[in-house]
């Protein structure tokens, strides 16, 4: 009707309303493009090649990583401006990966876990290294990089996808001024399970009226246990309620270690079946378990909350990766030792920590500039300055033998864990399920600690859970 | 000259008109901008979410292969998803009456012409107007085995607290309660309007009749404003059921899956599992079971309801 | 059981102040909390016997403000949030104009099911919206923060709700005067709309504002975060530095709790105004 009213200029007027409003809305939509774009090579204002670096490097890490970097963006020759981009924890760095890949908008390089890689590579999305390594150019010496870390990142087509970045063991740190308030020699961590345990009751500590107790929380059973008239040791801090011999953080990580040490294993050897529930594995997850619910010395916390019971002094041993060492040194007000974490029958640890990865979508002059800088990155000096600064391993043989390495350890000796080349490292299984079988095993650490099944139980239902997820692979 | 002109439509009127004439063609025009983007991203991809449903697929491509049903069955099979809506339900039911109940009741407080009613508002409404995930850093903080709560529990009555977040019998009531206490203010302010709004001369009528306090309540005030409670509890259980973002930040579903609501269930099959096709299948699910909630209770509480 | 009715009602008055500062404190607790803590040294805040900080130390903010470029996100908020209010109060407006005022076909039919939309949960949306923004183009742009929350159905209803109580006459009348739809529109209606508007603007503002998720899954890139995202990321950056992290929290929270404290009035009487128009 409003149109149609033949009032002329009025009709005019909203005529021109309705176009504006409509130019207005196809305005708001003319971003649009049909279809995602093909980016071609960005670059700096000063004409650099950009290269977009996403990373989980938290906190201090990141500031060292970002140093590096910064040093690289001014100092290389290949006119190369390398961007990094915090994105948050590994696990939200898996679902923005994942998202931009679908997005077909993902960064040149990222950290990966093999896992992640595997995923990765089924999907097209990651470019194999190996011409470049084996490059005369641009390669590098492949047996110089540490055996372990090279077979980790060897997929089963033999070929390479990403290349080891920020690779961690587990570490036990102590605290100096605890052992020796109950007697303990501070030079000497425990080295066993047994020394653990052992070390771990000794060391929770119950206060009441000043006084430090163990196990019993009266004068009276104190005096039957150790002879009339003696007294427990006075406490450190007075008003001071509790020490823990140790804190742990229910991670899968934790329980493979312990699975390994005891010679057992977690998938088949061609990684078809899950044998998590065999009596080794049990074994290890009674000594998961028992420090927390038979021996009483172990409290439960998550995240990164166990080193801030430690630098509190509430808790006395904790067990880490050597990375924790860079969280916590700015902050510890007591000497502390750092050693690898205690075994049962094989001396081992897990490999944990990320790769980098090339992504797939760039032009051969990216791909060839995010090489580069991955070179640069874990060439002897750089990974031996980078193991020095975060405690990550370095990923070269011939770092290992440098004078700044030799210096670091000379001056501070707790470096040496991180700094000397293990003779046995054990690392993930490699299969493409891996993935949902690390969330399982996570879920059954946790079970172990709170539920009220047995371990037992707990292992053989996660075996059938496990079975399960390595059949369905293809979904 | 008015006259003529209004006579004249008023035949144009009452005569039999084409249908271009009957309506107003231009309409659409104002709708234009509102529609074209609710369609595209608020129904658009209700339709998508179908079709992503009944697919299952990869990083790269939701659509690699059709499988049918096989997604729905998987949800509705699955023991994950059980133990999550039995989660969800667990909240609802721990959050929405307790949240009702103390709402009316500091409404009713508030309603009784005390001095500072603007500050006592202003201080309730707070805890509404700050972001979620915000506030979830701060309370995570306070729920800590050795925090605040737990000192503040041990001075009162000598009990050294749970680690709240990290316990599986506590950490969905820590969570139930940081909601309550967040969600508050808001229905405070409702009840607040739907308080004021009952006539003050049923009151009078009442004291009258010589009816204490507590009959007052029950037959003039609740039924007055049983309008203004069925919208809360509706608004109310709905959003509850969308709970997300607490989980998120303070829990990550955990202890032992004891926090993961239906929606996180939700968001971990997505970006976690990276199974679109489940998720999807799971979302359709979803909105199925608030549609019925909803409807149910309306039909339910209709018949209860008062209205003037 | 008192002396008379004046003592009685002396004795509920204290008890429901009583009653109300207890909940007044407890709704406060936790932001009171966070303020102290930014205040602290890192082992102040890792003691919670420790209330006050020794001393109040205002380092913690500059350490997080410049850890992240918090600046930028606020900044992107701001935007963000004001280019969707005022889209959203256009487009509303339009279509609850089109839907009060005039008849077309299919009227009855596209309110229905405009309504049943606003039953899906937004993370329902989230995974084909991601598919949906790829196709666009539109992914880690501001186009994508922007455009899907510029037009609703709760605004459209709340406003058409309110268009109707209005006389018929107006229009009427206006139109005899030889106004046309457009200017009663920008003339006459909205100016009458000022309360409904305030409502939804500000119901928009701080829903942009405060949104979460979705911001999360469409950027990936630091340039365009906004304060929510910013801070989940500085939370997972700095996971445990508490005193960091409620230094952080605080200045996320107080922009909007600024503003809350100078609009009270609009604020309490727009929730107050959804609630009763069930």
């Amino acid at each position: 009707m409003a149109l149609n009213n033949g009032r002329g200029a009025a009709a005019i007027k909203s005529k021109l309303f309705i176009t504006i409003a409509v130019l207005l809305t196809a305005l708001m939509f003319s971003g649009c493009v049909c279809g995602p774009r093909k980016r071609g090579p960005q670059y700096t204002a000063d004409g650099r090649l950009k290269i977009v670096f996403w990373h989980s490097m938290a906190g201090k890490l990141g500031e060292i990583l970002n140093s590096m970097i910064d040093e690289y963006n001014k100092n290389n020759k290949d006119n190369i401006f390398v961007k990094t981009e915090f994105i948050g924890e590994y696990a939200t760095l898996n679902q923005k990966i994942a998202a931009a890949v679908f997005a077909e908008i993902p960064p040149h390089i990222a950290q990966v876990y093999e896992t992640w890689t595997v995923k990765l590579k089924r999907e097209d999305a990651v470019v194999a290294l190996d011409k470049y390594i084996d490059s005369k150019e641009v390669g590098i010496d492949k047996n110089d990089i540490v055996p372990a870390l090279l077979k980790n990142v060897t997929m089963d087509d033999g070929k390479i996808y990403s290349m080891p970045f920020n690779k961690s063991i587990p570490a036990l740190y102590y605290n100096k001024r605890l052992f020796e308030a109950v007697g303990l020699d501070p030079e000497k961590p425990p080295v066993t399970w047994n020394d653990f345990i052992e070390y771990g009751k000794k060391l929770t500590t119950i206060e009441h009226k000043g006084f430090l107790f163990n196990e019993y929380v009266n004068f009276e059973d104190y005096e039957k246990e150790h002879g009339a008239g003696s007294f427990p040791p006075r406490s450190l801090k007075p008003g001071h309620t509790v020490i823990w011999g140790n804190a742990f953080i229910s991670d899968p990580w934790s329980f493979e270690n312990y699975i390994f040490q005891n010679g057992g294993r977690i998938l088949s050897e061609d990684g078809k079946k899950a044998v998590i529930n065999s009596p080794e594995a049990l074994v290890a997850a009674d000594y998961l378990v028992d420090k927390m619910k038979k021996h009483r010395f172990a409290m439960r916390t998550s995240g990164r909350e166990h080193q801030n019971e430690f630098i509190a002094e509430r808790v006395a041993m904790i067990e880490g990766t050597i990375v924790s060492k860079v969280f916590m040194q700015s902050s510890l007000r007591f000497p502390f030792g750092m050693s690898t974490i205690p075994y049962n029958k094989i001396n081992t640890s897990v490999l944990s920590g990320t790769n980098v990865a090339v992504f797939a979508y760039f032009s051969e002059a990216e791909t060839l500039a995010a090489w580069k800088f991955i070179k640069w990155f874990t060439d002897t000096d750089q990974t031996a300055r980078w193991g020095i600064d975060t405690t990550y391993m370095p990923v070269r043989k011939s770092a290992y033998e440098t004078e700044m390495v030799k210096e670091a350890i000379k001056k501070d000796p707790n470096m040496k864990v991180a700094l000397t080349m293990l003779e046995k490292i054990d690392f993930e299984p490699q299969v493409a399920a891996w993935f949902e079988c690390r969330a399982i095993l996570g879920k059954v650490t946790e079970a172990l600690v709170l539920s009220s099944k047995s371990p037992k139980q707990i292992l053989d239902e996660a075996v059938v859970e496990m079975n399960e997820v390595l059949e369905l692979e293809e979904l | 000259m008015i006259d003529i002109k209004k006579n004249d439509e008023k035949k144009v009127v009452i005569s039999k008109k084409s249908f271009f004439k009957r309506y107003e063609w231009s309409a659409y025009f104002y709708l234009f901008p509102a529609l074209a983007i609710i369609l595209t991203f608020h129904v658009l991809p209700i339709f998508y979410a179908m079709v992503i449903s009944v697919h299952s697929g990869g990083m790269t491509n939701y659509f690699k292969n059709f499988v049918g049903l096989s997604n729905f069955e998987y949800v509705i099979t699955n023991k994950h998803f059980w133990y999550s809506m039995w989660n969800t339900v667990y909240y609802v039911l721990g959050t929405v009456p307790a949240q009702i109940f103390l709402s009316l009741f500091i409404a009713i407080l508030l309603n009784q012409k005390i001095k500072g009613l603007e500050m006592y508002r202003v201080i309730y409404f707070l805890p509404v107007i700050t972001s979620v995930n915000a506030i979830s850093i701060v309370w995570k903080y306070i729920y800590q085995k050795y925090g605040v709560l737990n000192s503040f529990v041990g001075f009162l009555t000598g009990i050294p607290g749970p680690d709240w977040l990290m316990d599986t019998t506590w950490a969905m009531p820590a969570i139930i309660i940081m909601s309550i206490w967040k969600g508050l203010g808001y229905n405070v302010i409702i009840f607040l309007a739907g308080l004021q709004n009952v006539p003050p001369s049923l009151y009078d009528a009442a004291k009258i009749d010589g009816a204490g306090r507590w009959k007052t309540f029950w037959n003039v005030t609740w039924p007055m404003i049983s309008p203004t409670t069925f919208f809360v509890m509706i608004m109310s259980t709905i959003s509850s059921f969308q709970v997300f973002a607490q989980v998120y930040m303070m829990t990550g579903g955990g202890p032992q899956e004891s926090t993961t609501v239906v929606i996180y269930y939700l968001y971990q099959l997505a970006y976690v599992e990276h199974k679109m096709g489940r998720a999807s299948a799971l979302a359709f699910i979803l909105f199925l079971i608030i549609f019925a909630i909803t409807y149910f209770q309306k039909k339910f509480t209709a018949k209860r309801v008062h209205y003037t | 059981m008192f002396k008379s009715v004046k003592a009685e009602e002396k004795f509920l008055g204290t008890l429901i102040h009583i009653v109300l500062i207890i909940g007044a404190l407890t709704m406060l607790a936790p932001f009171i909390w966070m303020i102290l803590t930014s205040f602290k040294t890192k082992f102040e805040a890792l003691d919670s016997t420790i209330i006050f900080p020794a001393r109040f130390i205002y380092e913690n903010y500059i350490i997080a403000w410049t850890k992240a470029p918090f600046f930028k996100y606020l900044l992107n908020t701001v935007f963000i949030a004001i280019s969707c209010t005022i889209l959203q109060l256009i487009s509303s407006s339009l279509a609850a104009y089109a839907f009060s005022h005039m008849e077309f076909y299919g009227k009855e039919w596209l309110f229905s099911a405009l309504l049943a939309t606003m039953m899906v949960p937004q993370q329902v949306l989230l995974v084909p919206n991601y598919f949906i923004l790829k196709q666009l183009g539109w992914l880690n742009t501001f186009y994508a923060l922007i455009v899907p929350w510029s037009a609703g159905f709760f605004g459209i209803f709340l406003l058409r709700q309110f268009f109707i109580t209005l006389p018929k006459d107006l229009w009427d009348a206006a139109r005899i005067d030889g106004c046309s739809r457009i200017k009663f529109f920008f003339k006459i209606l909205l100016p009458l709309s000022t309360a409904p508007l305030t409502t939804i603007g500000i119901f928009t503002f701080v829903g942009n504002w405060n949104s979460f998720l979705w911001p999360l899954f469409v950027t990936n890139d630091q340039t365009y975060y906004t304060l929510q995202v910013g801070l989940s990321n500085f939370n997972q950056s700095e996971g445990t530095e508490w005193h960091l992290l409620m230094a952080a929290s605080t200045f996320c929270v107080l922009p909007l709790l600024i503003m809350f404290f100078l609009a009270q009035k609009q604020f309490i009487q727009g929730i107050a105004h959804t609630g009763s128009k069930e």
